[in-house]
């Protein structure tokens, strides 16, 4: 039969055609605005697409010959009196260069009260990640941790300041918790049940929700920042330093071969211990727990998941000691990294 | 709700706070997760469990009061409702399947009635009741095909009937840059009309098979259904119902697909300028009062509402459309002076010259209102593909549509009794029938060519060409 209708087949086809072709039609995003990344995704006719930059910068002294340079090789920057701020990917590699630490216009999953400029940076490196809306309106979903205990004040200021910024772009910004875009991301074939784990630069977020529904958020202060300053400090060397060769090469399957190595490995398992404690704990004294039918699956995302031999580690603290509920799957998201950007993208389609 | 509800809703939505989901009982997971297997868009897939789970706990203090043995089926209702509400041309079958299966479950709970009253709890009662309200109104339902209600218990007072004043006759009202008002109140948007090929053609004369002369004048409409993506009439749909039908227009209109195009809201759109021929009906057959016409194109309108064909269940109409759609037959009909016999629905004049089968496009083969639009039931008709042609009809047809309508059988008891009559049997007979049809058809398409080019030919592709 299906060629019974080919004509009117054709009309539908032209009508998505034309849909596609409308100019008047914007593109919903999903930023995650992580302490240590910002990521951007959008759908496109073929998938995904996702774009990021590192949410850091490094001011340096201004002269007319440092201007020049960073002008000649696209280094984003902006003046600030007698400092050229530096921003975004290549913060990094003056860090490193002059040896010194980058510094995060957020700290702990919210905007740096401590950084008189956070957030001017913070929106000079969104700007640079995200274009105006097409349309006025266009909805975009932004990525935000749980409110800690004694912190909601705080959460309110970020959540409010980021949807401002997004506002004057043009979009509708709505935002979404980090642990559940996670879900969003990730647990589509299990209707969006299960824990969702986003395991970022300031903070890990949880969020374990039914059916699309949350059920339980939380986050934790811990997250890469802290290994990255931990093991610095144990070590003697830039936390910018150890971010880096974390990210690199850093395996955990893998006995550590020299001082930087076991530090690393010693801090990941008191940052995996302490994300599975506050879990388990929180999932304990929960008294909104779905009566699900059956074991839930976790999948964790994020930056701090990424080294080799994570999801061992979380397995190995899963399993000390009995967990409230049964669990079906422990996995790490196919791309740690944007699965939080992905999620809010779902977010922001369905808000659409 | 007040502000802060609101606000704690939205919240909720975003997940940005947490409310208590232990409502949502493992039997209602269950249910909707048995749904969500052919949901491939995540999104979408989002929205069907979003809307699902608003829904059951905008019911969560009724669902306690239905019968523990009722409860999945309210939660498959509930979920079919869930599925009606996805959106994207993708989900089309999705949401044709589960508005079938709402409609069935409707008739069961309209037949189960009685043993409600007798042994169901008042909380079933109650719920069935805000079910119903809640449920989305999609399509219109004809006066004259909706089911009998059940007898009232008491006598009551009839209601006296409605008596409208209708103008003797249908002019021009008004018109403007971009449209035109008519007395009967039919208001067309002329802002994307367009003049096409000019309408020529050619007609057979049934009984000594000669071609007649060529005639310029509109003598019939054929209704369609666009086949488009179809999307529930609700708020949250607005600006995707007014895309859809603003893309539909341009398409149309590129193609030049139908003179006149009826959007769900009941807007009517001319697309071609009366004078013109459309693509829409190229191989299709239909003869009265002795004229046979093989390529409706140019001797009929083509109409056609922004719609799906559904052989089964309600009216694939909305109200509006099937208000402008009487309106814009009894304009057209007057105006050009068009037997009622010529308008036709384009299932049963769609026809497929090389397999020699009727129904190839299968919009409108059933369930057209033609008593609604006040003409004659052309589905009780012996179409000429049948009785002059010899057509048949295959499986696919039948899984379409189910059983053909009436009008074939009588044709095919009328050649039946032919071929005995002339001692043959009703193949060799049917097969000599088709014979007629391509002399016929290259005399019409010759004729025609003669004093205009490309006029009869049916394009290679478009509406109708078959």
């Amino acid at each position: 039969m299906d060629d019974r209708k080919d004509h009117l087949w054709k009309v539908q086809e032209g009508s998505e055609q034309a849909a596609a072709e409308d100019p008047s039609r914007g593109t919903p995003l999903g930023v995650d605005v992580g302490t240590s990344k910002i990521v951007a995704a959008r759908r496109r006719t073929r998938g995904t697409e996702t774009s990021m930059q590192l949410n850091a910068f490094i001011p340096v002294p201004f002269s007319r010959f440092t201007e020049t340079i960073l002008g000649q090789n696209e280094i984003p920057y902006f003046r600030d009196g007698d400092e050229l701020i530096i921003f975004g990917g290549a913060t990094e590699r003056f860090a490193n260069m002059f040896n010194v630490e980058t510094r995060r216009p957020m700290a702990d999953g919210l905007l740096n009260p401590k950084e008189r400029m956070g957030t001017v940076v913070l929106e000079s490196i969104m700007r640079g990640l995200i274009p105006k809306a097409k349309v006025q309106g266009e909805v975009l979903s932004f990525s935000v941790p749980a409110a800690s205990e004694g912190r909601e004040a705080e959460l309110v200021y970020h959540e409010a300041s980021l949807r401002r910024f997004f506002e004057t772009l043009g979009y509708r910004a709505v935002a979404i918790n980090e642990g559940l875009a996670v879900i969003f991301s990730e647990l589509e074939d299990q209707n969006f049940t299960g824990i969702g784990i986003s395991c970022g630069g300031g903070m890990c977020n949880v969020a374990l929700a039914y059916l699309s529904i949350p059920s339980l958020l939380f986050g934790i202060s811990k997250g890469g920042d802290y290994i990255d300053n931990s093991v610095g400090s144990v070590v003697d060397e830039p936390a910018t330093r150890i971010k880096t060769i974390k990210e690199e090469k850093l395996d955990l399957t893998k006995a550590p071969a020299d001082k930087l190595e076991k530090a690393l490995h010693i801090y990941y398992e008191d940052l995996v211990e302490s994300l599975v404690d506050s879990i388990r704990k929180a999932v304990a004294k929960a008294d909104k727990l779905p009566r699900a039918h059956r074991p839930l699956p976790i999948v964790i995302a994020g930056g701090t998941a990424k080294p080799k031999g994570f999801k061992e580690l979380f397995e190995r603290a899963m399993k000390a000691k009995p967990f409230p509920v049964d669990i079906s799957e422990i996995r790490v998201a196919a791309d740690p990294v944007t699965a939080t950007a992905r999620g809010a993208l779902i977010a922001a389609l369905y808000e659409k | 709700m007040d502000p802060s509800a609101q606000e704690r809703r939205r919240a909720l939505e975003k997940g940005l706070v947490c409310e208590d989901p232990r409502e949502l009982s493992p039997e209602f997971a269950r249910s909707v997760e048995g749904l969500t297997r052919d949901i491939k868009d995540p999104v979408e897939r989002l929205r069907f469990l979003r809307n699902s789970t608003k829904t059951i706990r905008q019911l969560e203090d009724q669902i306690p009061k239905v019968p523990p043995a009722a409860r999945p089926l309210v939660y498959k209702y509930l979920g079919w409702r869930g599925l009606t509400m996805l959106k994207g041309d993708k989900a089309a079958g999705i949401r044709r399947v589960a508005r079938g299966k709402i409609a069935a479950l409707q008739i069961g709970i309209v037949l189960a009635g009685a043993s409600l009253l007798l042994g169901a709890s008042y909380g079933t009662l109650r719920l069935a009741t805000s079910l119903g309200r809640r449920t989305p109104t999609v399509e219109a339902r004809v006066h004259a095909e909706a089911p009998a209600k059940a007898p009232p218990r008491s006598t009551p007072t009839p209601e006296p009937e409605v008596l409208t004043q209708r103008p003797n006759s249908i002019w021009l009202v008004e018109q403007g840059r971009d449209y035109e008002l008519y007395s009967n109140g039919l208001r067309i948007d002329t802002s994307q009309r367009v003049k096409g090929t000019r309408r020529s053609y050619a007609l057979i004369d049934e009984a000594s098979g000669n071609v007649l002369p060529l005639s310029s004048e509109p003598v019939g409409i054929v209704f369609h259904t666009t086949e488009s993506d179809i999307l529930s009439l609700e708020p949250e749909n607005n600006s995707s119902l007014l895309r859809n039908s603003k893309n539909l227009v341009a398409y149309v209109k590129r193609h030049e697909f139908y003179h006149y195009l009826i959007d769900r809201f009941g807007r009517v759109y001319q697309i071609l300028n009366d004078d013109s021929r459309a693509n829409h009906a190229g191989f299709a057959v239909w003869a009265n009062a002795g004229k046979v016409y093989m390529n409706l194109n140019h001797a009929f309108f083509g109409v056609s509402f922004e719609s799906r064909f559904a052989p089964e269940g309600p009216l694939p109409l909305t109200e509006a459309q099937l208000q402008a759609g009487r309106l814009l037959t009894e304009h057209l009909v007057r105006r050009y002076d068009i037997d009622p016999k010529l308008c036709v629905a384009h299932g049963i004049v769609s026809v497929n010259p090389k397999t020699r089968k009727i129904g190839h496009h299968v919009d409108w083969a059933k369930n057209f209102p033609f008593k609604t639009f006040g003409l004659p039931d052309a589905y009780e008709v012996e179409p000429a593909s049948v009785r002059l042609f010899g057509f048949g009809y295959d499986d696919d047809l039948a899984k379409a549509i189910g059983e053909p309508w009436p009008g074939v059988f009588k044709a095919e008891a009328e050649l039946q009794k032919d071929a005995l009559k002339s001692g043959q049997s009703t193949d060799a007979l049917k097969q000599t029938l088709t014979r007629r049809f391509d002399l016929w058809f290259e005399e019409q398409s010759q004729a025609t060519k003669s004093t205009t080019s490309s006029l009869i030919t049916p394009a290679p592709a478009g509406p109708g060409v078959n």
